[in-house]
Formats: structure tokens, sequence, C-alpha cells
């Protein structure tokens, strides 16, 4: 098929472009020798270029959203079948977007004094790149953008692990980050390279019906555990979740906010998007087995993560590890959901489960920003990130101690708090798939983790403080933990709205318009090679 | 108006608690706030006690029928998506404690007025355990209760843990993590319910193809009803929601073997919040089994009457024995209380009218006796701060007057006649013995039915009624070895360390109800005969036959 590209595609990937633009500007323009001096007296003209490129970048994703402003959605993927810009992507990246804007907020309200002014653009363009390969994450439905998106997101993020250059600890981190990152995306090339080999294209929706129509192969398995280390990767996924703690900790703490929601929403996404892409098209008896076989292998990859997250978060001592666990264990209660996608097909929803998770994303954005808030200001305050810099943080400023205490209860699942409706949704997904055992995980994981969150509480309250002075806070820091508070309660006390808009806006192309192909009409006749080719522009047109 | 006042009496604790906040530097100011708010609350309460047992129709349980059977309801949707509302009303099974819960808020702020630490915290947190505590009572929503007993919780916590004794950080997270692992096999059934109801329920259970969450629509739908019952389509989850419901507030009652966080809780916690803990938080997990387990399940009751008998038994001989081996005096109040709740579950469990009768009484009864006797040890740690047993001795010479006063405590919390402690008991023991005649005619499913019945509910009722010797044996020998004796010089108080009035007025009051109670049962028996006739309309033919042979 050709590549055609109307103006109305381009203009689907609006908020990829102002991000694009916005990078091309941050490098470029600190060098032009009229704006040199501007850009090196502060870092705000950039900050402010950034924050632009973001609203902007918000808002066209919105108005394709809602199909405001001449702005429609496309029925069909673009970029020559490499994309697909629907409500579910368009969703997580607003997410994303609106995560990375309180991240640079963040920034530039704690670690940015410590950042040299000829390091600022280079800082903003990581950051803006890794936000976009994030958005792109989320729209892939080719293989090889999957790759290439995984990777956009992946580079920008090594650098910003080891942006603090002079501290050790940032380096290493960043090295063991590039080096898992680096046999992470080997294996996955190496499964997709399978793929390819078996199948003949690399087309999400064609491989999917081929899957429906012939049932296992070992290309097949190959590259699902390719794509299953690749994504696993950016979740952070145990086996592969060494880098979280130790990348968490060496990053400075807008990064690992950054790393811990972003990237992970992204991912999420994408395992979403691929696990329902597969699950949608099988209608055969025999592919069912198969696909049963792969959702309870990444419901068991869930249950895994999320357990080891939560017991490995017993035994820290320093927050941003306990953070970075903590993190490990939502990405494996989200990896638990994506199992279900397919799993369980008799009475499949799988827009209930989108929505679910869309509603998970919303939340868990809100109380992980606001917990690694909290925990950047108190380390920036006692230059250490130890849990015992918390203590009688109750008496030295009582809205942080509190706030803290909400995002970690939100964590835990309190009722009353966004969280608890976060995982309450889970539930009823797993149970209403019939995946009691997921259900069972769980609660289980929900009690180990209880006592983990408790602990900075405990610390809080009950030990006395090692200084006296009132801890002060930047206005735009307030600024930020008061959204995350707010969003945290919002979802929690009326989760209506929230689950509304996630309901809305969960729904993805294939669905729309592609109805499920029956197994026997896209039966491969002689080379396997050209029958896909042929389902190539099948899936095309 | 009504309606008004109920919600008020939710809200108005966190008005107060928002205001107990704003004063600074003013502590004073705070515990008036807070104390203002109490008594209003009481008052809003009184009004509603009159208003409902004024009702035409009798206590509460409309004649007009239908689902409408609670009063001064308020039914709002709070989350569309799952179909959970914001339902709150008052019938008889939650005025008495809602009484009890408002009589002891007053006393335990006027208790906790000499609390220096953080003052302001203190009352602001105690006012959020009132909202709590009237929205577990006041909820008739199967959500909204879980979310009111997830809010009590946490101020609870705090409150052990900040004001609490030397080990308060292990007592306070052991008494959360109890809790919680309750909370979270509540949430089971919930999300059990919202999956199953919808498939079987014909009534009120459904609204919108979805399940309602109303307890009193859950009790009463005919298809749930015969879904649950035995041989139903969903006996076996029934049997699995019986018992984890009945874990989930067997921790909150505590019955044994769930019961190990309370002495702890309770000896760390101060002496207003122990009041707290023992009168009315432990009532929580009895109040949920009589308006959740038992009305929804009640075959799955019949089937467990054995094992939930068993733990009531257990808890009453074992408490009693814990607490006569106790020499700390604090943990020995802590472990009469698992004892005495015991009586609670065994009343429950043996499915008669006096049982049920007992059962409320007892939680009744020892609401106010058990706050009686935290705060009587309150008042002498205060001054001797220390609570060892043996070395105390001859405060009847020295303090006379309260020891006057503790005596009313102390044997009212011992079960003697004409005392508060006493009718609970010996109704919930007549019940265990009239539950032989149900159980003989009972089919064969139900533990013990036919020839055995006899042998086996007269064993459990002889170990039970030996709880009453037990409980006479371990606070008669506190009580003389706290109060007779010869005097000691060190237990000598004079000038500012006498009882105070304060202290006098909250003994007096606990007193007053002590001796009320004990002299005049039927005052509360009557609030709740209706709505009990009303909600136990599954046991009725069972509980006739069992009451005309003892002529009750």
């Amino acid at each position: 098929m050709p590549v055609g590209m109307s103006w109305s595609e381009v203009l689907t990937l609006l908020p990829e472009l102002c991000l694009l633009v916005a990078i091309c500007v941050a490098l470029i323009a600190p060098v032009l020798p009229p704006l040199r001096a501007m850009f090196r007296a502060s870092h705000a003209p950039l900050t402010a270029l950034a924050i632009i490129a973001l609203l902007a970048a918000i808002i066209s994703a919105v108005a394709l959203l809602t199909g405001s402003a001449g702005l429609t959605l496309p029925d069909h993927s673009v970029l020559g079948g490499m994309v697909v810009v629907d409500h579910f992507a368009l969703s997580v990246k607003i997410i994303i977007y609106i995560f990375t804007l309180l991240v640079i907020v963040l920034w530039s309200s704690v670690t940015r004094s410590q950042v040299r002014l000829t390091d600022g653009p280079d800082y903003l363009s990581l950051v803006l790149s890794g936000a976009l390969g994030m958005s792109l994450m989320a729209s892939a439905t080719n293989f090889l953008m999957v790759f290439l998106a995984i990777e956009a997101a992946s580079f920008p993020s090594y650098a910003l692990a080891g942006f603090n250059k002079q501290t050790y600890r940032s380096s290493e981190a960043s090295l063991k980050y590039v080096l898992i990152g680096a046999v992470a995306s080997a294996l996955m090339l190496y499964g997709l390279s399978m793929l390819y080999g078996y199948y003949g294209t690399l087309d999400l929706v064609a491989v999917a019906q081929r899957v429906a129509a012939e049932g296992m192969s070992v290309g097949l398995l190959m590259g699902v555990f390719g794509l299953l280390i690749g994504i696993g990767f950016k979740l952070s996924a145990v086996p592969i979740h060494f880098w979280c703690p130790d990348v968490f900790e060496g990053a400075s703490i807008e990064i690992t906010t950054f790393l811990s929601v972003a990237s992970k929403a992204g991912a999420i996404a994408l395992l979403v998007r691929i696990m329902m892409t597969l699950g949608h098209f099988s209608s055969g008896e025999h592919a069912r087995q198969i696909l049963l076989g792969i959702g309870t292998f990444v419901g068991l990859v869930g249950v895994v993560t999320a357990t080891w997250g939560n017991l490995a978060a017993y035994f820290q001592t320093n927050v941003k590890r306990l953070l970075a666990y903590s993190s490990i264990a939502h990405a494996g209660y989200m990896i638990m959901l994506a199992g279900l996608l397919t799993a369980s097909m008799n009475n499949m929803q799988p827009t209930e489960v989108a929505y679910a998770l869309l509603f998970y994303l919303i939340v868990y954005a809100f109380m992980n920003l606001g917990a690694f808030a909290v925990a950047s200001v108190v380390a920036k305050e006692s230059s250490s990130e130890s849990l015992d810099e918390f203590a009688g943080l109750g008496q030295r400023n009582i809205f942080l101690a509190v706030a803290m205490g909400c995002f970690l209860l939100s964590l835990f699942g309190m009722p009353l708090t966004g969280g608890f409706w976060g995982k309450v949704r889970f539930g009823f997904q797993m149970w209403n798939e019939g995946m009691w055992w997921l259900v069972v995980a769980l609660i289980i994981n929900t009690v180990f983790s209880l006592y983990f969150y408790l602990k900075p509480i405990i610390i809080m309250v009950w030990k006395q403080p090692t200084s006296s002075r009132v801890l002060s806070v930047a206005p735009a820091m307030y600024g930020v933990i008061g959204i995350a508070l707010l969003g945290v309660f919002a979802t929690g006390i009326l989760p209506d709205p929230a689950t509304a808009w996630a309901k809305n806006n969960s729904r993805m192309v294939f669905m729309m318009d592609l109805p499920p192909v029956d197994a026997q009409a896209t039966l491969p006749s002689g080379d396997p090679v050209i029958a896909s080719k042929e389902n190539v522009a099948e899936a095309g047109q | 108006m009504n309606e008004l006042f109920v919600n008020l009496m939710i809200f108005v604790p966190l008005i107060g608690a928002i205001g107990c906040l704003l004063p600074k530097n003013n502590p004073a100011l705070s515990k008036m706030i807070a104390m203002v708010t109490a008594i209003v609350v009481l008052l809003i309460n009184v009004a509603l006690a009159v208003a409902f047992y004024s009702q035409a129709g009798g206590h509460g349980y409309l004649p007009s029928g239908g689902d409408t059977v609670v009063q001064f309801i308020t039914d709002k949707v709070w989350i569309g998506s799952v179909n959970i509302h914001y339902l709150v009303g008052v019938d008889g099974l939650s005025m008495p404690l809602l009484l009890l819960t408002s009589i002891l808020n007053v006393l335990i702020i006027a208790a906790g007025w000499n609390v220096e630490k953080h003052t302001k915290a203190f009352m602001a947190l105690y006012l959020v355990l009132m909202f709590g505590m009237y929205g577990v009572f006041l909820a008739l929503d199967f959500f909204l209760f879980y979310v009111f007993f997830e809010v009590s919780l946490l101020p609870m916590y705090f409150l052990i843990g900040i004001w609490g004794g030397p080990r308060k950080e292990y007592a306070a997270i052991k008494f959360f993590i109890y809790t919680l692992v309750g909370s979270i096999c509540l949430l089971m059934v919930m999300l059990g319910f919202y999956f199953l109801v919808p498939d079987v329920a014909t009534g009120a259970a459904v609204v919108d193809g979805k399940t309602s969450f109303n307890m009193i629509a859950l009790a009463s739908d005919t298809g749930l009803q015969h879904a649950f019952s035995h041989g139903g389509e969903y006996w076996n989850y029934a049997k699995w929601f019986f018992v984890l419901l009945f874990i989930s507030f067997a921790i909150k009652v505590p019955a044994v073997p769930f019961h190990t966080w309370l002495p702890d809780a309770h000896v760390e916690a101060p002496t207003p919040i122990s009041m707290i803990l023992a009168g009315v938080l432990l009532k929580m997990g009895g109040y949920a089994l009589m308006r959740i387990s038992y009305p929804i399940f009640p075959d799955a009751a019949k089937w467990a009457w054995f094992g939930v008998a068993m733990v009531g038994v257990v808890s009453i001989v074992y408490g009693a024995f814990c607490a006569m081996a106790q020499t700390d005096w604090k943990k020995l109040v802590a472990y009469s209380s698992v004892s005495h709740m015991g009586y609670v579950i065994l009343g429950l469990a043996v499915l008669t009218e006096a049982g049920r009768n007992g059962a409320y009484f007892q939680m009744i009864g020892h609401g106010i006796s058990s706050a009686m006797m935290f705060f009587l040890v309150g008042v002498v740690y205060e001054r001797a701060h220390h609570r060892d047993l043996n070395r105390f001795g001859g405060l009847w010479n020295t303090m006379p007057s309260y020891t006057g006063l503790a005596a009313v405590g102390f044997f009212a919390g011992l079960g003697l006649p004409l005392l508060c402690g006493f009718p609970g008991e010996i109704l919930s023991l007549m019940g265990t013995f009239g539950s032989i005649s149900w159980i003989e005619a009972a089919p064969e499913w139900v533990p013990f039915a036919g020839s055995g019945a006899g042998v086996t509910v007269i064993t459990l009722g002889i170990f039970a009624a030996s709880g009453v010797i037990l409980t006479a044996g371990y606070i008669l020998w506190m009580f003389q070895r706290v109060y007779l004796g010869p005097a000691k010089p060190e237990y000598t108080y004079s000038g500012r360390d006498m009882v105070n009035t304060r202290e006098y007025f909250v003994m007096a009051v606990l007193a007053l109800f002590a001796i009320l109670l004990g002299v005049w049962p039927a005052v509360v028996l009557d609030m709740i005969a209706n709505t009990f006739n009303a909600i136990y309309a599954p046991f009725t033919s069972l509980t006739t036959t069992a009451s005309a042979a003892l002529g009750f």
C-alpha cells in the first residue's frame, strides 16, 4: 500500500509536532548568536518554551479528542499504518503531557537552580523527547513503531538518569539503565525479527488476524516473549526490574517522578493495545487457547512483579527506593489487568478493562506525583534521602506531613482516596472475567503493602525531628502538591466524573471499525509471506 | 427536619473538627468547641429519638411495609457507576447505640479535658472519630458503611499512637493492621455481592441491572434470600460470605482468636480513648453482625451456629481466665471486655429471641460499664502513675467517695443484678438454653440437629455460665487488692490531687446509667423490639417455640 499522507492525517499528530518543534527550538535557539545571551542568563525562557509547547500539545490533543477546532479523529491508522490516533491513545497522551508539565514545574522549583545554565537546553529537550517517545508508545500499532517508540522514550531517559554529572550515583544509575536497556532492546528486536520472519508483517492487526486464523507458532511465541521483555523493561516488571530502584535513587527526584509515571503510562498503554488487538481478533477455539496462555502468563508476570515490589519495599530506608518498589508493585497491578485482555473472552468487555486502566493511570499519576514532590522537598532540605529525614515532619510542616500521609494511603488503597477506586475497579474487572486468582493476589498484595506505606507515616508522626526548623516550601511546590492532593481526593470521594471521562475515552480504533475477522476467511493459502502481504493490504484499507 | 437531623449527626462532628483546628495557641477554646459539638449532637440525637419513638405505627417500622422499614431516610446517588448511594437512616437497631455513643462522647471529652499534649489535634481527631462512629451506625448502604468503618479506623490509629503509653507505636500499628484485615474481608464480600446479586435478586436489591448496596433491600429481597438459603443457587457463597463477614466483625468485637490487638491497644491508649474503644468501637462489630450478617444470611447463620457459639464461649471463658492472670489493672479490664463481648457473640449465635435481646443489651450495658471501668482505672493511674495491682491497697480508706462509685462500676462489670451488666448476660444465657428446641427440630445440615442438641447446648451453656463466676472471681480479687486492706500512705491524695468535680461528674453519670439500665432494662429492649421482629422475621419460627419454652 502506498504511503499516502493527507493533511488531516498529519494534523492528527499535532501534539507530537508541538513537542518536536519545541525540541528543535530548545536545541538550536541557544546557540544562535543573537539569542545566546538571553538563554545564558537564566533557565526561564526555555522553561517557558517547554511549558508552552506542552500546553499546546495538551490543547491540540483535547481538540482532537473532542473533535473541536476542525480536528477529527481518523478511523484508521496513519503514517502508513505505523501509528493509530484513537481515544485511548489520546487520553494516555494527555495524561503523559500533563504529567510532564507538572514535572517541569517541579524541576523549576526544586532542582533547576543546581543545573548549569548551559545544560538547561539539553535537559528540557531530553524531557520533551522522552515525552514524545512515550506518547508514540501509546499510539504505535506496528511492531517497528513499537520498537522505535520504546527506544525514543528510553534514550532520553538514560541521559536524564545520569544528568547529575557530579554525583557518582547518578552516573552509576545511568550506566545500569543503559546496560539493562540495551539487553532488553536486543531481546525485543530478536523476538520481533522472529515474528517478522514467520508472519512476514510487522503490522499489529495483521499479526493478530493471522494468530486468530493459524493459532500457535514459534514466531508468535518468540515475538510475544521479546515484546514482553521490551515493554516489561519500561514497566520495570520482574525479573527485569533491577534498574528501577537504582535509577530512581540515582536520578534527581523529578526525573524519578517522570520515569515512574509517564514512562509507565506509555508502556502500559502499549501493552494494553497489543493484548487487546490480539484478543479482539481471536475467534477460533484454537486461538483462544493460545491467548488464554499468553494472558495467564502476563497476569502471572504481574502477580510476581507486584509481590516482589511489595516485599522488597519492606527493607528500604531510602524514600526514593521505597517509592521505586511501590511503583514496581503498581506496575504489577497494571500488568495483571492487562493479562485479562486475552485471558478471558467468554464475557469479554475490553473497553471496561481499558477504562479501568485509564482511571488507574489518572489516580496513579496524582498520588505518585504528590508522594515524590513531598519527598523532594524533604530531601532537598536535608540533602539526604533517608526515611529518617521524615522524622517529626508533622511538627515541621503539618501540610506536607498530612499530604504525604494521604498520598501513601492512596497508594495503599484506602477508601475515600483515588487509589481505593483504582484497585476496586481492578478487582471488579478481574472477578468479572473469572480470574479469581488475580483478585486474591491483588488483595494479598494490598495487605502486604500496608506496612511499608505506614512506615513513613509512623516516622513522620512519632520520631522526634532532627532539626526543629520549619520547612519552607516554594509556592509552585505547594501548587503541585495541592493539585495532586485535590486529584487524589476528587477521584476518591467523587469518582464518577473521572470514571465517566475514562469510559468515554477508552475506545480504540480497531474496535470501532473493524468487525472481528472470521477465522476461516483469512486462513493463509500456501506461502505465508504472500498471504501476509494480502493481510497488510486488507488491514490498511 | 428529622432527615436533616440524621445528616447533621454525621457532619456536625466533622465541622466541629475543623473548628477545633482553627484557634491558634488556645487549647481551651478547642476543648470548648469539641464539648459544644458533642453536646449539640447529643441534643440532636435525643430529639431524633423522641421523634422516632413517637411515630405512629410503633417503633420505627412503618406499617406501610415495603422496604421503607427505616425512618428518616436520606437517599442520594453517590457513585452512580457502581450504584453506591449515600443512604442513611435510623431504626431500632441503631437508635440505642447512637444514644450510647452520644452520651459517652460528652463524658469522654470531659474525661479528656486534662490532655495537655497537642490538645487541638486530640480534640479534632476525636471529632473525626465521632464522624466515623455515627456514620457506621447510620449508614444503610453497605458500601457507605464500609467507608465509615474505615474512617473510624484512622483517627483511632493516631489517637492511640500519639497520646498512648510507652509501646504506643506497636499497639497502634497492631490495631490498624488487624482491623484492616477485617475490612478487606468485608470488601471481598462486597465484591462478591456486586457480581452475584444481579443474577438472582428479584426485588429492590437490584437497580438498573446492577447491585444495590442497600442493606435493607439486600436483606429483604426474596430472590436473594432464596439463592442464599440452604440448597439455593448460592448456598456455598452464602457460607463463605458469612464466614468472611464474621471474621471481619469478630476482629472488631474482638472475639478469640482475633482479640490480641485489644489488650495492647487498651494498655497503651490514653484513658478517654480506652473508654471510647471499649464503649463504642467494639460495638461496631456486634452491630454489624446484627445489621448485615444475620439478616442477609439466615440459613448460613443456622449452619454456622455452633462455630459462632464456640467462638463466643471460648471468648467468655478464655477472656475471663486471662483477666484473672493480669497484674496490670488496665489489661485486666481489657480482657474483661473480651470476656463480656463473648456474650454478644453467644447470644447472637443461638438464634433465639432472648439470646438476641441479651446480645444487644450486653452491648449497651458493656458500653456503660467498660467505659466506666476504664475511667476508674484512669483516675487512679493519673495519680499513682502505675497500674500494678499488687502495689495498690486501701483506697477504700484514702478515697472513700471515689471507691463508692468504683464499686458501682466494677460490680456492673461483674454482672450484679440491678446493674447494667446483669440483664445482658442472663438473657444471653437464657437464650442459649432456650435454643435446644429449635436445634432439635432443625434439618440435618444444622450442626447437632436432632437428639444431640440438648447435650451440646447444655455443655455450651454451662461453660458460658461459668464465665459469670470467673468474672466475679477476677473483679472481686481485683477489688480486694486495690480498694480493701489497710490504707497505704502513698495513695493518700490531698489538695490539687484530690478527685475533682469533673471526674466525679463523669463517674456519677456513668454510675447513674449503670443503675438505670440494671433496674429498668426494658428501656433498651422496648426500643429494639419492633425492629428485631422485622429484621429477624426469618428466625421467628425458631424463636417462638424457644421463648415459649422459657415463658419469655
